[in-house]
């Protein structure tokens, strides 16, 4: 059974009707996750085979996908962006929450080169100023045939990513478009979006070393993955 | 109905020139239901 509701629905100058966004409805009343969640997770399961995997790096920590995940691969390392006030690697507990967390900064990893096999992030990259950093250093901790996949806001029909918000020298965020604010599971402030991402996302992934990019359309209203279209991603390391 | 669609995964595409090519052939596809 699934439960759709309009949390994050929205209209838009294409579309006037207001509809619900699809990837985070859908929720299952068994596994609690939504659409999004649960394509990814099937992606991870069937495109993956996630079974071969042991060093596996999720960029979450404090959520149920985490912790499902945790369950099929014990060794599994999470964490979350808990502030710049942090150091990556560092262990703390969440005001919101009281979990202890291991926080890491996508684009200063903590850890040793190729030390993964797989590394998952599901709608970060959106809320990360200089993201192409984050590909670079994601590559970095990959080993040789390691693969990164992930989820984004995407604009499948636009071929440049939008800047809607950058840091300026002084460190000030500079807003390019009005602010958009998206939920964040350690922080009550939620997190500022600051790009819309284009199809040049893949382009930014070969340039940051990955030798394939790709976007993977799922589709499926008879396992509630309403609308059309989503996509999950996917970028191979393979040196 | 999910049996006879049992993946959810209908394409890869490594560019938006693939994608543009892929809902072309989608659109003519359905415009006979029109």
């Amino acid at each position: 059974m699934m439960r759709v509701d309009w949390m994050f629905g929205a209209g838009d100058i294409h579309t006037p009707s207001v509809h619900p966004a699809w990837t985070e409805t859908s929720v299952c009343s068994e596994c609690g996750l939504n659409s999004r969640m649960r394509a990814l997770w099937d992606f991870l399961k069937v495109r993956c085979e996630l079974e071969r995997y042991r060093r596996v790096y999720i960029a979450e920590q404090v959520t149920s996908f985490y912790r499902r995940l945790k369950k099929k691969v014990p060794s599994l390392i999470g964490s979350e962006y808990l502030g710049p006030g942090y150091k990556s690697g560092a262990v703390t507990v969440s005001l919101k929450n009281l979990e202890r967390v291991r926080h890491e900064d996508l684009r200063a990893l903590s850890f040793d080169d190729g030390i993964f096999d797989l590394v998952i992030t599901q709608d970060v990259f959106e809320h990360i100023f200089d993201y192409k950093k984050a590909f670079a250093e994601i590559h970095r901790v990959l080993a040789p045939e390691g693969i990164l996949v992930f989820t984004i806001p995407f604009f499948w029909n636009s071929e440049q990513t939008v800047i809607r918000a950058s840091v300026g020298n002084d460190g000030k965020i500079i807003h390019h478009l009005p602010p958009e604010i998206h939920g964040n599971p350690v922080s009550n402030e939620g997190s500022l979006c600051f790009q819309n991402f284009g199809w040049d996302i893949l382009t930014d992934l070969r340039k940051a070393g990955f030798s394939d990019a790709i976007a993977h359309l799922y589709w499926g209203p008879w396992q509630g993955h309403l609308g059309f279209p989503f996509f999950v991603f996917s970028a191979r390391k393979i040196q | 109905m999910g049996s006879l669609f049992p993946s959810i995964w209908l394409a890869d595409f490594r560019s938006k020139a693939e994608w543009d090519r892929y809902t072309t052939q989608f659109n003519a596809a359905f415009s006979v239901y029109d």
